[in-house]
């Protein structure tokens, strides 16, 4: 894939997921509220389309994971280190697919039942703060930043979730990021992902108190000391 | 009952020494859960870990020995001994871990049937430190025999109740040491002197 059509690709994929995401926010509309609330025959008919989603739901699903792994895929971009993806060929586009798969499973462990992440914005993000010759004050500048864009949008957060929905977005991208600084040669890249979860979790009022200074500084040192104990 | 070398032999393996391994929560959470798996299944139950709860503490625990921890070399081993103390009342605190029915294959008189989830959170730290003792000092850590002792363990789960502090005594305890039990959790303040002794007779004293 030519270097020039990776932006292109990317608002293709997020394109596709944001379909994707809608039409499975619809359906659990529908499943949640349409048969309970209409009477006999109307609630018969509202399951038998319920039914028709589910199957339209399960083809776009198919659909958009084909697409966006085979025909738009990128098997090149494979490292989530922060630092690597800082000198790597395309570094916009390799932090884009490493952010995006990263928050999938940051969001996932949060208890985000349903949850949208746009690769673009995180490709513009990086684009943004890209000079930044200090990796940390990078992760920081993009936390900041990926938080306040609506690069996240969170429908749907499980009950027991250890995190408000309001607060959820800045601890996520967090965490995120901070598996991204963090490196260990004994641990699988999902046990790093979900164990800098569990700390942005713990850290979560420091967090959030720096995220609302807008401290950068204080930000990238918390990034920074918690990268050591990943 | 407790065997403290197979209880290390089960530890996850890492490339890092383990002093730097167990303040990496990945490998902290990992061998917690090795050594709750492993416990277990000696004692014939299951436990189950709450992985929230453990972050914290593991959290907790390393803003604690940032603040504890001493400038002066010499005092390196002597804050090695004790940082497992700190853990031991940061999971005490506020348990990650809880056992699904009853053990049933320990003595129903057993330290272990007592309290399960103190015995697996008590004999993790135990393991780790005597794991990073021989790692770094080549030292064989010897655990006391109170380790099996059900009075010892049913002070221990009572005043921990009240005070976790009091957990960072009882683990001095089972290295058989004796802590100082105004302030069993200060590093600095370790050491008993005679005087403590003195004023802690004088506060104690009716008259």
């Amino acid at each position: 894939m030519s270097p020039g059509f990776a932006p292109q690709t990317t608002q293709l994929k997020d394109a596709l997921r944001v379909l994707r995401y809608t039409l499975r926010k619809g359906r659990d509309t529908v499943r949640e509220t349409a048969p309970r609330r209409l009477p006999a025959p109307a609630s018969g008919m509202a399951l038998s389309a319920l039914n028709e989603i589910e199957v339209l739901a399960r083809n776009v699903d198919h659909f958009v994971c084909n697409v966006a792994h085979s025909v738009l895929g990128d098997s090149s971009t494979n490292s989530a280190s922060l630092r690597e993806i800082s000198v790597s060929e395309r570094p916009e586009h390799a932090f884009s697919v490493a952010y995006y798969e990263t928050m999938k499973l940051v969001l996932s462990h949060l208890g985000a039942k349903r949850a949208l992440v746009s690769q673009s914005a995180g490709r513009r993000a990086f684009a943004r703060f890209a000079g930044s010759h200090d990796v940390f004050e990078l992760a920081a500048q993009l936390t900041l930043h990926l938080a306040d864009d609506g690069s996240i949008a969170i429908d749907k957060l499980d009950d027991r979730s250890p995190v408000t929905r309001s607060e959820a977005n800045v601890v996520a991208i967090f965490a995120g990021l901070l598996s991204m600084l963090a490196h260990s040669d004994d641990a699988g890249r999902e046990a790093m992902i979900f164990a800098a979860t569990e700390l942005a979790i713990a850290l979560q009022e420091k967090i959030l108190g720096l995220y609302h200074k807008r401290d950068v500084s204080a930000l990238a040192s918390l990034l920074e000391r918690s990268a050591l104990h990943v | 009952m407790f065997d403290l070398s197979r209880s290390i032999h089960n530890l996850p393996r890492t490339n890092k020494p383990l002093r730097v391994a167990v303040r990496q929560l990945h490998w902290f959470k990992a061998a917690f859960h090795s050594h709750a798996m492993f416990c277990g299944e000696a004692m014939g139950c299951e436990f189950v870990v709450d992985d929230i709860k453990l972050a914290g503490a593991f959290v907790r625990w390393l803003e604690s020995i940032d603040r504890q921890r001493p400038k002066e070399k010499e005092q390196r081993r002597d804050f090695f001994q004790f940082a497992p103390s700190l853990v031991l009342r940061e999971l005490v605190g506020d348990l990650p871990i809880k056992a699904t029915c009853p053990p049933a294959c320990v003595d129903p008189k057993s330290a272990a049937a007592f309290w399960p989830e103190g015995y697996v959170a008590a004999t993790f730290c135990l393991t780790v430190y005597a794991a990073t003792m021989d790692q770094e000092f080549h030292l064989d850590v010897h655990v006391s025999q109170m380790v099996d002792d059900l009075r010892s363990w049913w002070s221990f789960r009572e005043n921990a109740n009240e005070d976790s502090n009091y957990a960072a005594g009882f683990f001095q305890l089972l290295l058989g040491n004796e802590p100082n039990w105004w302030m069993p959790s200060n590093f600095s303040a370790r050491i008993r002197s005679a005087d403590d002794d003195d004023r802690a007779e004088t506060v104690i004293s009716p008259d």
